[in-house]
């Protein structure tokens, strides 16, 4: 995203996106404070890359497997435990329609 | 024919058949109470770390493969960011813009033996989410057993072009990763499901209409009237003026129609970006060339082979293959009786498969392939008769006895002392003179008469080749 695009509309569309309530009267605060981090960040985009393959990680090379061997995780009681609400067999949430 | 043509393209998701998650070693198996199978990994807790699934890649690769694509030595692993309550991380890992494997394609036959064949566009790994179990007062309950359930998503070019191609491609796809031992084809259960996208346009033209995209249909049948019914209904909406909204839509078994579920005006925005927590998966091009190597024979080949190189019928070779576990029966029945394989085929059609049940991958059956192998035997050396060997088939089901044993236990061997049965045969001859005198006078078929009149004597007891050459040796004495 070029900072042309970061307005304040962009910003409330992230903020939807990212469920984050920020109010319309900061939004141009906001925006202006993002576009600085992001002019930062975009000096990096400098820098000509092409036909290097990006950096993933500087200490493994490649993705490290496990074998497919099943293992019992945590009781339940200890899972449901971790939720704000739960009925004792899943985790409550507001409703929602699956699909 | 109507003035638009529709283009529909199907996305798969099949189950990968692992003991264990994709990113963690909780068990995958169906059907356990609600929550029983998490850990940090898979409930998405602070600092829990996902690994890799081995298997995992192994059995994705191996669909790949088997689906003719590109299998890339690097791919990666990204975060599909959205918020919904069967996700509990707050984002999908999936893989994106560098997919395990690009470009491939899969040949399906159509109902009446037309071959088509269909781009596929991309196969790549990613976890399952959760599952809303009830409501309750408002809420819904998550059960996230199947959160991180390791999943191919298979993508087809949108080069179909009916309701009965997509049932006919998802079909094929299905029996394709069954035979692979990559997926368990269990619609039900939801480890292999589909989402259908389709659009119309003007016949001819090159532009794609606005499309809609049909969820989570359950079977191959209610794939193909969805679709039907979905082509219908934007050929109504055009044709009176309307546009099409690009939406999600479900399907409703009970009135045939499908129904909006959201409007996706808004496109959705995943904001995917490669996953910090996973490196690269590096693939060695060696271990690629191994895997394609050490594929399994699919349907389709083994239908043919069936066909041409055993001689069985096609309808045969379609029943035999229907089932990875149909075939393996069979080829080892086939190996143990060294005889004619329609024998092995017919017995298995007529009397085994009926007795058989299937679930998923398993299926069991009520005899083993040595079993029906040594059956087929007795019958083959003429130690019994055909007849005889379907009483001892009632016999055999569901009991580690050999045949040989069960004959033996039920005095059946068959007649074969040669003095005994031409004895008989004369009686038969001497008690319908009238028969015998018309065979002579040229009609032969009255064989036939006198080898059902002596069997029934015997109670099918008596060999009927033995049998046919008595008499066929008396009546032209």
């Amino acid at each position: 995203m070029s900072d042309e695009e970061l307005t304040p509309e962009a910003v409330a569309r992230l903020a939807k996106l990212a469920r984050l309530s920020v109010p319309q009267a900061e939004l141009e605060t906001m925006a202006r404070e993002l576009r600085k981090i992001i002019g930062y960040v975009k000096a990096l985009q400098e820098v000509d890359t092409r036909g290097v393959e990006p950096t993933a990680h500087v200490l493994i090379p490649g993705l490290p497997l496990r074998p497919d061997e099943a293992a019992p995780g945590v009781e339940r009681g200890e899972a449901l435990a971790q939720a704000a609400r739960h009925d004792g067999e899943g985790f409550r949430v507001p409703g929602f329609v699956e699909g | 024919m109507t003035a638009y043509e529709a283009v529909i393209g199907l996305e798969v998701h099949a189950q990968l058949l692992t003991s264990s998650k994709l990113f963690c070693p909780c068990p995958t198996s169906f059907g356990a109470p609600p929550n029983t199978h998490v850990c940090p990994v898979c409930l998405g807790l602070p600092g829990a770390l996902p690994v890799l699934n081995r298997r995992a890649v192994e059995l994705a690769t191996r669909a790949a493969l088997a689906l003719r694509l590109t299998v890339h030595p690097t791919s990666i692993f990204a975060r599909k960011n959205y918020f919904y309550p069967d996700l509990p991380k707050g984002y999908q890992i999936s893989q994106f813009d560098r997919p395990l494997a690009t470009e491939g394609s899969l040949a399906f036959e159509l109902e009446g033996g037309e071959v088509r064949s269909v781009g596929i566009q991309r196969i790549h790994m990613e976890e399952d989410a959760g599952k809303n179990i009830h409501g309750q007062g408002g809420d819904s309950i998550v059960d996230l057993n199947r959160a991180g359930t390791p999943l191919v998503e298979i993508v087809s070019a949108p080069e179909l072009r009916s309701g009965a191609e997509a049932a006919a491609y998802l079909k094929t796809l299905r029996d394709l990763l069954l035979f692979l031992g990559v997926n368990d084809g269990n619609l039900e259960e939801g480890s292999f499901r589909c989402d259908a996208n389709v659009s119309i346009r003007p016949r001819g033209a090159q532009r794609l209409g606005t499309r809609c995209e049909i969820k989570n249909v359950n079977s191959f049948r209610f794939v193909q009237k969805a679709i039907e019914f979905e082509i219908l209904r934007q050929e109504q909406v055009l044709a009176s003026g309307g546009t099409i909204l690009q939406e999600t839509r479900g399907w409703n078994e009970r009135d045939g129609r499908t129904f909006s579920l959201r409007s996706k005006e808004e496109a959705e925005d995943y904001r995917y970006f490669p996953d910090p927590d996973l490196p690269p998966l590096r693939l060695e091009p060696a271990a690629i060339e191994a895997a394609a190597a050490s594929l399994p024979e699919l349907p389709e080949p083994k239908r043919e082979r069936y066909h041409r190189s055993l001689g069985l019928t096609p309808y045969a070779a379609g029943v035999l293959t229907a089932h990875p576990r149909t075939a393996a029966f069979f080829e080892e029945a086939l190996a143990l009786f060294q005889g004619d394989a329609n024998k092995v085929a017919n017995f298995l059609l007529s009397e085994v498969l009926a007795g058989a049940s299937f679930r998923g991958i398993d299926a069991t059956f009520p005899v083993s392939p040595a079993q029906l192998a040594g059956l087929l035997r007795l019958v083959e050396d003429g130690a019994i008769s055909g007849k005889q060997a379907k009483e001892v088939y009632a016999a055999l089901q569901h009991t580690d006895a050999s045949p040989a044993q069960i004959v033996r236990d039920k005095g059946m061997e068959v007649l074969r002392d040669e003095a005994s049965i031409e004895a008989l045969c004369r009686r038969i001859l001497d008690a319908n003179q009238r028969q015998v005198d018309a065979y002579r006078a040229g009609k032969t078929a009255l064989l036939g008469f006198f080898v059902g009149a002596v069997m029934k004597e015997t109670k099918g007891s008596a060999s009927p080749a033995l049998v046919n050459a008595i008499l066929t040796r008396l009546l032209t004495a």
